[in-house]
């Protein structure tokens, strides 16, 4: 029964996605007729959902993937083409970029609570999932993917396991606390939660300028960033986000941070 | 019971759509809410159901769960079957609720439809997959935002039918902007005119002056046989 109300979202998507994987078979030609009387067999729609969820899993893959190329190893590449130091130290721009664009810019620039859309009015006012369990839920979720999908993208890219591994660890706990700031920010700081597409807009700027300008301006990228991948790091990161959820799970506003972004949705 | 306590709503922080509303919804009855167009009858159904923030004043409920607003758009999710969005939201719940066909057989919606995708449904259909969406969630207290205006009479039978007997220990409210729609509800009908909400009671419909203003307010005055 939780899980059912926690992952609704995710239950739903999948019925969605089955449905259309399977219309979209059936208007093959000269097969399609084979699969639209198939519609309604149980095994036919659980093949389907199977294959659905697997083409979403790569999907998901490879948008991270793409991202991880375009944002952090083709920059870095590009710094390092700039710079002898910075190519010695390759991977610790890898871990120094992308800390500073999906760590940290990621997680407060990009929340899931202040990004609600017309999916959340469904699922709060049609499906009738709390505003509560429709956020939790949809957090877990993406840290689950974050923390599963990430290490693969990294490795891809040339970074070693163990780094691959922490860092997305390291980000993963990131999530909780931008989420938590977020809350903060909608409770204690109206100036700022009113302009809050302003804020994004500076924080991320001034992210890609840390990430970018700063190395190309001092012409390195210190050793000391490896610390964001030590254990000890990952540790206090493991820390911050314990403290984070604590603070998430036991917050009782939801529906007003709801009603306060569905609202905003519905006049726009 | 639901209580509304001097309900204050602004649009935009300018216009006033709702104005000291007060009220008490009790169980076992289903109240017409009948108004204009704009006259805010989707803004006081959503704020009794939580739906949006109150600028002043209170509502009173006292169950703890909030009332189930059903949309006038028949809002779905377009890619799953009606059978599947109703088994989706058995799975949310932890009570027994109505069985899935029984539910489907009292809101006439045969095996055939109940296996179709809601997007290949039409107005009339959906609007019967969220009757019996009331049905399986069994919610306290229910909100429909006018769900019989302009439908079929088919439709509007069914609807009372099934409502009349789920009005049993529960709430149900349902906004119209038509007088011979709420008039077929209830003889007691709320009408929300200037951002007042005031109730009309049979007797006074009896009153031609009464039942022209309340036909002015809803634009059905010139179909009025004196």
């Amino acid at each position: 029964m939780l899980l059912n109300k926690l992952f609704a979202d995710r239950r739903l998507s999948y019925l969605e996605n089955t449905n259309r994987f399977m219309i979209m078979l059936g208007r093959l030609p000269l097969i399609g007729g084979f699969f639209r009387k198939s519609m309604n067999k149980k095994l036919y729609k659980d093949i389907c959902g199977a294959l659905t969820q697997l083409a979403w899993i790569f999907i998901e893959f490879v948008k991270r993937y793409i991202y991880v190329l375009l944002m952090v190893a083709l920059p870095s590449l590009i710094l390092a083409a700039t710079n002898p130091r910075i190519a010695m130290h390759k991977e610790t721009c890898f871990v120094y970029v992308f800390f500073m664009l999906s760590t940290l810019c990621g997680s407060i620039a990009n929340t899931t609570l202040l990004s609600m859309g017309d999916r959340d009015y469904m699922m709060v006012r049609v499906l009738r999932i709390t505003p509560y369990m429709n956020f939790v839920g949809k957090l877990i979720f993406k840290t689950l993917l974050d923390l599963f999908l990430y290490p693969f993208s990294l490795i891809l890219i040339g970074m070693s396991v163990e780094n691959a591994v922490l860092l997305a660890f390291v980000t993963a706990c990131a999530r909780p606390v931008g989420e938590a700031l977020a809350i903060f920010a909608f409770d204690n700081l109206s100036f700022v939660y009113n302009k809050r597409g302003l804020y994004n807009g500076t924080f991320m700027a001034l992210f890609v300028i840390l990430a970018y300008i700063l190395p190309l301006l001092t012409g390195r990228v210190t050793d000391a960033w490896l610390a964001i991948v030590s254990p000890y790091f990952a540790l206090l990161a493991f820390v911050a986000s314990i403290v984070s959820w604590y603070i998430l799970l036991k917050y009782r506003n939801y529906r007003d941070v709801c009603r306060e972004a569905l609202y905003i949705r519905r006049e726009i | 019971m639901i209580e509304l306590v001097k309900i204050n709503k602004f649009y935009e922080k300018k216009k006033q759509i709702l104005k000291d509303v007060s009220f008490i919804f009790e169980e076992n009855k289903i109240y017409p809410l009948l108004g204009g167009r704009d006259s805010g009858k989707t803004s006081l159904l959503e704020c009794i159901s939580n739906d949006v923030k109150i600028d002043s004043g209170k509502v009173l409920n006292d169950k703890k769960q909030d009332p189930y607003f059903v949309s006038k758009q028949a809002i779905l999710p377009m890619y799953i079957t009606g059978r599947e969005y109703l088994d989706f939201l058995k799975k949310t719940k932890r009570k027994q609720t109505m069985s899935i066909k029984q539910a489907f057989e009292l809101v006439g919606i045969d095996d055939k439809l109940a296996d179709t995708m809601i997007f290949d449904c039409n107005f009339e259909e959906k609007k019967r997959i969220q009757l019996a969406s009331v049905l399986v969630l069994n919610p306290y207290a229910v909100l429909f935002d006018e769900p019989l205006d302009y439908c079929s009479d088919e439709l509007f039978e069914t609807y009372m039918e099934v409502l009349n007997k789920f009005k049993e220990g529960h709430i149900v409210i349902i906004s119209t902007g038509l007088y011979k729609v709420a008039s077929k509800i209830d003889k007691d009908i709320l009408v929300l005119n200037k951002a007042e909400l005031s109730l009309v009671e049979e007797e006074m419909f009896e009153i031609d002056e009464i039942k022209n203003a309340v036909l002015e307010i809803t634009g059905e005055s010139k179909n009025v046989v004196k």
